[in-house]
């Protein structure tokens, strides 16, 4: 699963995912995640999901992990370039206005 | 007469289809080991299962017949004035045979029971049916746990019964009856020879493999040749587990006996 | 074959037990869409159901999934088939040794890598969808009927699967869950674009889910079509289904009364004998 991470801003990280975010791929993508809100210090963190087919509910359930992690420190996290399949997986999992999709 | 011989020849058929099948069983079970998901802690929760069902059970059961053979022992030998020769004659049944038997009998009627129930309300639940659906290999999720734990327990246990048997049978021969202590132990450490050990020891693996198989594969089909799917069946099912693993136990301790002397 | 058919059944018959329980079935299930089988108990939907989670294996070239003979699925293919879907048993059919939310995580246990909290937060947005989500360590003998039922749906789910079977959603509960139940199939439809199966033989919550119903009638398949077309349908068993008329008893005297007297009779005898363990 690529995964291209860019230090856009001082404070401002911006990620890229390319391919699908199902539970075959969501552990290393979770790992990544992990690493990169625990390693830069980032205050606000981007993921771009225009390149995503498909975002599945373990998917969600890493973003939400990644939130706790990024509110744990102050952090904000915003979601891009969603398509529709993910804002449904998004709503459907109840967290529409925690993500603002 | 045509009845009689289609009777007899469908017996043969069902008989065949059923040993095809438990071997397909098996097999499946067996296959289970190498796959997924880890089975460390539910293998680790079903030897607790199995010791703590069974435990007291069998210190109570060696205990009392490591006493009675001390009595019978006592008995038997002062008539030709050999009483020095209990230790060996208790250790020796015991280890041999005596223990391993009987520490499968009583994990039968204790756990091996529980299985069978507890496999065969999963049958009639529709819950084995749910495992296939979600592409889980009932065998290996359910059933592997159960065979590696009872090839765990089983030993120990025969262990167990072992001990507190010979220390019963002490107690009986040197405490009460007179034996002299030194000359109970010194037969029983010079007549229990390795060989002893290891004819307990195997018996007491193929008891465990024995009983795990005949008490889940009961459950397993359980009401699938009444093709009802009731509680009847399953306490059906639990009760010809427990008989059937019962007399394969005592039928294959003779067989490998024979084998093995 | 159609490419916008899931599953496509073509003369599938089925015995039980020298009994045949369904006769020459043919139908298809679109995809994206709800199809619902209905029909009263003992109709043989349940084993029509069966049949299409692969459960009751069916001859060759009677079941395609996608075009694919279910009949040649090796264990594999059957594997991988079933992977994409998603099964709620008529009891729930809840693993009772586990808590809800582990229930939930086997399916995730075995076949994904995930962190055991990923999976914790994926058991909860399942529970949280079908309201559950404050009996995450509840037992199941904990819970009531209803209950036990919508949380076989969060299992089922777990995976995000693309086909979901459901059989009788509707017993067992009250009506308000019943309902909340249905609009979740709905919501499950049009967001996720879900391919759902549904038995059940109630007629108002057919009608409500369902893009497509299917009407059986003791092993025979009587109606195929849109809610509105089998409400139109002139066909006399359909009429009486939908208007939930008892079915003429028929009765067959001679054997009725043979049976009474003690002589021997030899017509339906096995069929008789056998009723009770129709699945």
């Amino acid at each position: 699963m690529p995964l291209r991470f860019y230090q856009t801003e001082p404070h401002q990280a911006l990620v890229k995912l390319e391919g699908n975010f199902d539970s075959d791929t969501a552990p290393e993508i979770r790992k990544s995640l992990i690493k990169i809100v625990k390693n830069k210090g980032s205050e606000s963190l981007k993921i771009d999901f225009s390149e995503v087919p498909n975002l599945g509910t373990a998917g969600v359930a890493v973003l939400v992990e990644v939130l706790r992690a990024m509110t744990r420190k102050g952090g904000a996290l915003e979601l891009v370039g969603l398509n529709d399949n993910a804002r449904q997986m998004i709503r459907l999992a109840r967290l529409g206005e925690i993500f603002q999709t | 007469m045509i009845y009689l011989v289609r009777k007899l020849g469908a017996i043969a058929l069902d008989l065949i289809e059923g040993l095809g099948r438990m071997g397909m069983f098996f097999f499946r079970v067996i296959r289970g080991v190498g796959r997924p998901p880890g089975k460390y802690l539910s293998t680790l929760k079903q030897v607790q299962f199995i010791g703590t069902k069974s435990f007291f059970v069998i210190g109570f059961t060696a205990a009392f017949t490591g006493m009675v053979l001390g009595l019978q022992g006592y008995y038997t030998l002062s008539k030709f004035g050999s009483e020095g020769l209990l230790g060996s004659a208790v250790g020796l049944s015991l280890i041999r045979e005596l223990g391993p038997v009987l520490t499968a009998l009583m994990v039968t009627g204790r756990a091996g029971s529980a299985m069978c129930a507890e496999i065969g309300i999963m049958r009639i639940e529709e819950q084995i049916d749910a495992l296939e659906c979600m592409a889980v290999d009932p065998h290996s999720y359910l059933i592997t746990p159960k065979l590696i734990a009872g090839l765990i327990a089983l030993p120990l246990l025969t262990a167990f019964c072992d001990v507190l048997g010979i220390f019963g049978g002490y107690l009986i021969g040197v405490q009460l009856l007179g034996v002299s202590g030194g000359a109970f132990m010194d037969g029983l450490t010079s007549s229990v020879v390795w060989d002893d050990v290891y004819m307990g020891i195997v018996k007491s693996f193929c008891f465990a493999v024995l009983m795990i198989w005949i008490c889940t594969y009961k459950g397993y089909y359980a009401g699938l040749d009444e093709g009802n799917f009731g509680p009847e069946e399953v306490s059906w099912a639990t009760t010809q587990a427990v008989v059937y693993a019962s007399i394969s136990i005592l039928v294959s301790d003779y067989i490998i006996t024979s084998i093995l002397l | 074959m159609s490419s916008h058919n899931m599953i496509e059944i073509r003369g599938l018959d089925s015995h039980y037990k020298g009994r045949q329980v369904l006769f020459n079935i043919g139908f298809a299930i679109p995809h994206k869409k709800v199809t619902v089988i209905m029909g009263r108990s003992g109709c043989g939907k349940t084993t029509l159901l069966r049949h299409l989670i692969g459960l009751k294996p069916s001859e060759s070239g009677r079941v395609f999934v996608e075009g694919q003979d279910m009949g040649s699925f090796d264990e594999k293919g059957m594997a991988n088939y079933r992977r994409r879907i998603g099964v709620l048993f008529q009891s729930g059919a809840l693993f009772n040794s586990l808590t809800v939310s582990q229930n939930i995580a086997v399916p995730l246990k075995v076949h994904t890598r995930l962190s055991d909290e990923t999976i914790r937060i994926m058991s909860l947005i399942k529970l949280h969808l079908v309201g559950l989500a404050d009996f995450l360590d509840y037992m199941p003998s904990q819970l009531s009927g209803g209950m036990r039922k919508r949380a076989g749906l969060a299992r089922a789910l777990a995976m995000d699967p693309e086909i979901l079977f459901v059989d009788e959603p509707s017993s067992g509960l009250d009506p308000i869950t019943a309902a909340g139940l249905d609009d979740l199939i709905l919501e499950l439809r049009e967001t996720l674009g879900m391919t759902i199966i549904v038995v059940t033989h109630e007629l108002e919550s057919a009608v409500k889910i369902a893009d497509q119903m299917v009407v059986m009638d003791r092993g025979n398949l009587l109606a195929v079509g849109t809610p509105d077309e089998i409400r139109s349908s002139q066909d006399e068993t359909v009429l009486r289904f939908l208007r939930r008329e008892a079915e003429e008893q028929q009765v067959n005297t001679e054997s009725y009364l043979s049976r009474l007297l003690g002589r021997q009779y030899k017509a339906g005898e096995n069929s008789t004998r056998r009723q009770g363990g129709v699945r």
